[in-house]
């Protein structure tokens, strides 16, 4: 093995342990969130999106359908949980709006239903975790 | 199904690179920087050919037109008469003697970031914001939308970006498509292979260029910037254009010692646009590199561009009767060039994310710093163009980016806040490797050693060197 030079070794040793206690560290982080995320099921993006399993054989296969949702404290949640929505149910496109003659109601609890009654929709057929199909007689 | 799907392009690629630098039928180390080339080549030109097929009616084409090239060339690779034998192991550079310990060290960093990578990829299968509200959405209007597959370009969606080019929905879409569902596990495998085989990619060219030991640095330096690993499990389009903008950058490197180079790096680069619209910046900037630093004649720009064609005709199709308008270029202003205040929150939070990049425990400025000033820079290495050019191709991204920022929409902080890391990201391989090619490699800096020969016992004599020859078959 060649006899590298002082400044060589140091800074190889130098470059080595720190970007493996980046990486360690990392990892270390992952593992403990990984336990708790274990003793907390049923979160995330991808528990959430099973929620429309059950709606998505009612609805058509292809075209659009209406979206509403109770979720009104949070607007980057509401965000988040359309596009979640309309990820679970592509290729069916979901329009962010309930001006569509089938829309798909995303709830948060028993008492978000009430609220949309204003909106004129009609109650078609609930699907359980708050996910409730509506009809708009408009459309 | 799903696994074939990926494997077909993947074996696409890798059957292209071994067809391009030959080896008869043996293996070399140099398969290793094949392989990790041919998966990102491979995925790339099967998402165009996916594509092509959905353009053209042919939905369950793409799959049998790869296996059938993929045949093709493992028959003109058989038919070669002549077993060529590797010509990047005639023109290696003198390695001493295997280092074990910064092997270890970079298995280490590897295992790490696999690691990084399955345990991200388990607590969220899906990826992260954007993976389900752009990539993946996307690929599942390509792979299950039937006749209305252009729905994924709907208006109805249109904050999902349907101007975003395709390579990574095309390829996990493929997959999608032969499997008849969408499951979790080919956007995962896509975005793992063009993860590992950026890491795959660093190591192996520095290797080609400098050696193995400063490979094995290159690589622990590359994932000791753990967002890189935690990024490609995210399943952003970012990590798979870092493989892009690599990849065209040493190809170009690699063009003195093989004009097929240019034609790969053209490709590549066509794919980097492909893969993110930041890629077209990069593909002008490596056309810019040849003719300006590189100073490549003529004939090696035609080269670079004969590859750069086919797949820049995939995305001008797209481009022009698929794709939506690009919100970001509609909501440019260019009299915000003359807003002083813009430029001076893009620089600061540019210098910022710089100084603190990656997850580094120190600033990796700090680290890649110190370790280059430690090593020093020899004159040549400065002077060569080569690196100037990776220099330069870096510099112009930089400077792109920053632009598009100073241009960009109103909401400056929040649009800094949630892309600028990732920006940086896409440049991170090139960095290391544009580092590792300035630098000096520690085995030029190895002291000289000399046993002191003693005057009681004089050295015996050299055996001569023909009684050797004789014995050898």
């Amino acid at each position: 093995m060649p006899a590298f030079s002082l400044r060589a070794k140091l800074g190889m040793a130098l470059l080595a342990s720190l970007a493996l206690m980046s990486s360690f560290k990392l990892l270390l982080d992952a593992w403990e969130q990984r336990a708790r995320m274990a003793a907390e099921p049923g979160i995330g993006p991808s528990a959430y999106i099973h929620r429309f399993d059950e709606i998505r054989s009612a609805l058509p296969q292809r075209g659009v359908t209406g979206y509403i949702t109770d979720q009104v404290r949070d607007p980057n949640r509401a965000i988040a949980e359309y596009h979640l929505t309309q990820y679970a149910l592509a290729p069916l496109l979901v329009a962010n709006s309930w001006n569509e003659k089938l829309v798909v109601g995303n709830f948060h609890s028993a008492l978000g239903p009430a609220a949309i009654k204003t909106k004129g929709l009609e109650f078609v057929r609930d699907y359980g975790a708050f996910v409730q199909l509506l009809r708009n007689p408009k459309r | 199904m799903t696994i074939l799907a990926v494997l077909v392009p993947v074996l696409l690629g890798c059957a292209l690179t071994r067809v391009v630098w030959p080896n008869g039928w043996r293996v070399c180390r140099h398969d290793f920087f094949r392989a990790s080339l041919g998966v990102g080549l491979g995925l790339g030109l099967g998402s165009c050919i996916f594509f092509l097929s959905l353009a053209l009616g042919w939905p369950g084409a793409a799959l049998p037109v790869e296996a059938l090239l993929v045949a093709a060339l493992a028959a003109l690779y058989a038919r070669a008469r002549a077993p060529i034998p590797c010509g990047f192991c005639a023109t290696a550079p003198h390695d001493p003697k295997w280092n074990r310990l910064p092997s270890a060290a970079a298995g280490l960093a590897a295992a790490s970031a696999l690691a990084i990578f399955v345990l991200f990829s388990v607590m969220a299968p899906l990826g992260e914001s954007d993976a389900w509200s752009i990539w993946n959405l996307r690929a599942k209007f390509l792979a299950l939308g039937g006749k209305n597959w252009l729905h994924a370009f709907s208006p109805v969606i249109a904050w999902s970006h349907p101007d975003y080019p395709l390579l990574i929905p095309a390829s996990v879409a493929q997959a999608w498509k032969a499997a008849g569902g969408a499951s979790w596990m080919a956007p995962v495998l896509v975005a793992g292979l063009l993860t590992f085989a950026a890491a795959g990619l660093v190591y192996s060219s520095v290797e080609m260029l400098r050696g193995r030991l400063p490979a094995s640095l290159a690589l622990i330096a590359l994932l000791g910037a753990s967002s890189f690993a935690r990024n490609g499990a995210a399943q952003y389009a970012d990590v798979p254009l870092s493989f892009f903008l690599l990849a065209t950058a040493v190809l170009l490197s690699l063009e003195e010692r093989s004009s097929s180079a240019a034609v790969l790096a053209g490709l590549s680069a066509g794919l980097a646009a492909w893969t993110k619209n930041e890629g077209m910046l990069f593909a002008a900037g490596a056309i810019l590199a040849q003719m300006l630093l590189l100073r490549r004649g003529a004939s090696a720009i035609r080269r670079f561009l004969s590859g750069f064609a086919p797949v820049a005709a995939v995305l001008l199709l797209f481009k022009l009767r698929y794709a939506g308008p690009n919100d970001l270029a509609a909501s440019m202003r260019w009299a915000r060039l003359a807003d002083f205040d813009r430029y001076w929150t893009v620089g600061y939070q540019v210098i910022s994310h710089i100084l603190t990049f990656g997850g580094y425990v120190v600033s990796p400025v700090l680290v890649l710093g110190a370790y280059a000033w430690l090593l020093g820079v020899q004159r040549e290495e400065r002077m060569r163009p080569r690196n100037r050019a990776l220099l330069f191709l870096l510099f112009w991204m930089l400077a792109g980016d920053f632009l598009v920022y100073v241009l960009a929409p109103s909401a400056l902080d929040w649009q800094l806040e949630t892309s600028l890391g990732r920006v940086l990201l896409q440049l991170w391989p090139l960095a290391v490797l544009t580092l590792f090619c300035y630098v000096s490699a520690p085995q030029q800096m190895v002291k000289a050693t000399q046993k002191p020969v003693s005057k009681a016992s004089p050295r015996p004599a050299k055996r001569a060197p023909t009684a050797r020859l004789r014995t050898m078959g």
